[in-house]
């Protein structure tokens, strides 16, 4: 069964997509709001898959946590994002195995993209 | 009292001299009031010096010079009369048509050659008023022809200098120098107030422009926040749909789910394009119907196609033309399915002079032909019917040949 970590600081929302990704059958090894809490919670249980926000609480954003993670293991990840503005898409599509989901998106569109940055990888 | 009297007497100068030098300013800009107020100080400058002209000449028993003088200020009467009737351009025109020969004839009656003292009157009175490059240049490149020509014409002999000119240099050479001391500092000083007032309004430009732009980045952030608070909304119905087994419950919370993301969609246009107060209902429509078909079906099965006018709208309006496409393709979605197993929907927005007209077509079932449009039992299709109302228009089953649904509604303008 695969294993998906969600980075979302709108913990509502986040909660939506957990619901939405087990009734799917994929399990939800963690969720994260802030940057620490996430690259904390991640190192020590990599998933197979991050949903993750571009925009976070503090300082540092969704694109520069999916950076650091790339530094410690190679997993695939998925950028949901309301807006972004062209520099910010930039800095996120010069990333590998990068994969992007704009909202509001459906729950089908969800579960689209997750397995196809899953199979993708595999 | 000896010197409130002189005192008296320089503050209605003052108070006099500003009247008229603020003389046909009304509705210029802060660049032309400036350019303006200069020609008005020039033509009361000019006009002085010729009436003290006269009283010299009088005094000095020279009548035969007084035609030339008062024939010097007739076209200086004209200047303040197109100023009066607003005809800038060709008051500017006429002073320093005037004050180039005058100064250049004035300048070889007294010598034959040196004229640079007059030529830098003449250059920042001409810079002081057209405050134009191309005028400028035009101006002095006029200046130095007509220069030019006076100098061939005086050796040639068919320009000579006056006689009781050449007697009366002295007071001549006064004249010009404190004309010429009088003018520079007058020219100086609004040299500088102009290049002072350019500064302020720079400064002023530069804050307006960084106030707008903070407007502008709070408005958009705050359409963000407003997008942001509505998908949590939606999360919690979807939440509340994944807590209940009964199919009418769910239902109802995906369909009012839907009616939070169409409203969620048109504040993310808002904040994704440079329009912050209006939407263009194309774009809208096409990011809505695209949310609506990747909802519940199967995209490789259905399609939805748009054909809106490039139209702007008020955010209130798109509000409920959004609302009213949400329900009208919600329903396609979910019994427009053609014999062929396949959905394909036709959304169009079109205006007329007094309309907006908003129809739905799919290629299912269709309607039965008895039905009304006012007798829908459905919360969707009564909210159409509730919106309609509001706008004053009118929706219509329309019942043809051709297979499927056929919805229209019309909304009037406000």
């Amino acid at each position: 069964m695969k294993t998906v970590f969600i980075i979302e600081d709108e913990i509502i929302v986040a909660k939506d997509i957990e619901q939405t990704l087990i009734r799917a059958g994929y399990t939800v090894v963690g969720i994260a709001s802030t940057y620490n809490k996430a690259i904390k919670k991640i190192s020590s249980t990599p998933p197979d898959l991050i949903l993750c926000d571009i925009n976070l609480e503090g300082d540092k954003d969704g694109i520069d946590l999916i950076t650091e993670i790339q530094q410690i293991m190679s997993v695939p990840f998925i950028f949901i994002s309301a807006y972004t503005d062209a520099a910010t898409k930039r800095r996120a599509e010069q990333l590998p195995l990068s994969n992007y989901l704009t909202k509001p998106y459906s729950e089908s569109q969800l579960l689209s993209s997750v397995h196809s940055a899953l199979t993708t990888v595999n | 009292m000896l010197t409130r009297v002189p005192n008296t007497i320089i503050q209605f100068c003052i108070r006099l001299f500003d009247k008229y030098r603020n003389y046909g300013l009304e509705g210029l800009d802060e660049f032309d009031e400036t350019r303006i107020r200069f020609l008005n100080t020039s033509i009361i400058i000019s006009l002085l010096g010729l009436w003290a002209n006269v009283i010299v000449d009088i005094l000095t028993h020279r009548h035969y010079a007084l035609p030339l003088v008062f024939a010097y200020q007739i076209p200086l009467y004209f200047c303040i009369y197109l100023l009066k009737k607003r005809h800038h351009g060709l008051a500017k025109f006429v002073y320093l048509l005037i004050l180039a020969p005058s100064v250049l004839s004035g300048q070889f009656y007294i010598a034959e050659t040196g004229s640079e003292q007059y030529a830098f009157v003449f250059i920042l009175i001409a810079f002081n008023i057209l405050r134009n490059k191309k005028s400028f240049i035009a101006i002095t490149v006029l200046y130095v022809i007509y220069y030019i020509l006076l100098v061939i014409l005086l050796r040639k002999g068919i320009l000579v200098r006056s006689e009781y000119l050449e007697n009366t240099n002295i007071v001549y050479y006064v004249n010009s120098s404190l004309a010429l001391i009088i003018t520079s500092i007058l020219a100086y000083r609004y040299t500088l107030e102009s290049t002072h007032k350019i500064g302020e309004m720079k400064t002023l430009n530069s804050t307006l422009f960084k106030q707008n732009k903070l407007a502008h980045e709070l408005l958009r952030e705050l359409n963000h926040r407003v997008k942001n608070n509505l998908q949590i909304v939606s999360s919690l119905f979807n939440l509340q749909g994944y807590s209940t087994e009964d199919i009418e419950t769910k239902n109802a919370l995906k369909d009012a789910r839907h009616r939070i993301n169409a409203i969620a969609i048109l504040h993310q246009s808002l904040y994704q394009d440079e329009l912050i107060f209006s939407v263009n209902v194309d774009t809208y429509l096409k990011s809505l119907c695209e949310y609506l078909l990747h909802s519940d079906t199967n995209p490789e099965t259905a399609s939805i196609t748009t054909n809106a006018d490039d139209i702007t709208l008020q955010i209130k309006e798109t509000i409920y033309i959004g609302l009213i496409v949400n329900e009208l393709v919600t329903n396609a979605l979910k019994y427009g399915e053609g014999v062929d197993g396949t959905t394909s929907i036709l959304v169009s927005f079109k205006t007329t002079k007094t309309h907006y007209s908003i129809t739905v077509k799919d290629c299912g079932q269709g309607f039965p032909q008895d039905t009304l449009p006012d007798s829908a039992t459905s919360f969707g299709l009564n909210l159409v019917n509730t919106i309609v109302e509001q706008y004053d228009g009118s929706m219509a089953l329309i019942h043809s040949n051709t297979p499927g649904a056929h919805v229209e509604a019309q909304l009037e303008f406000e």
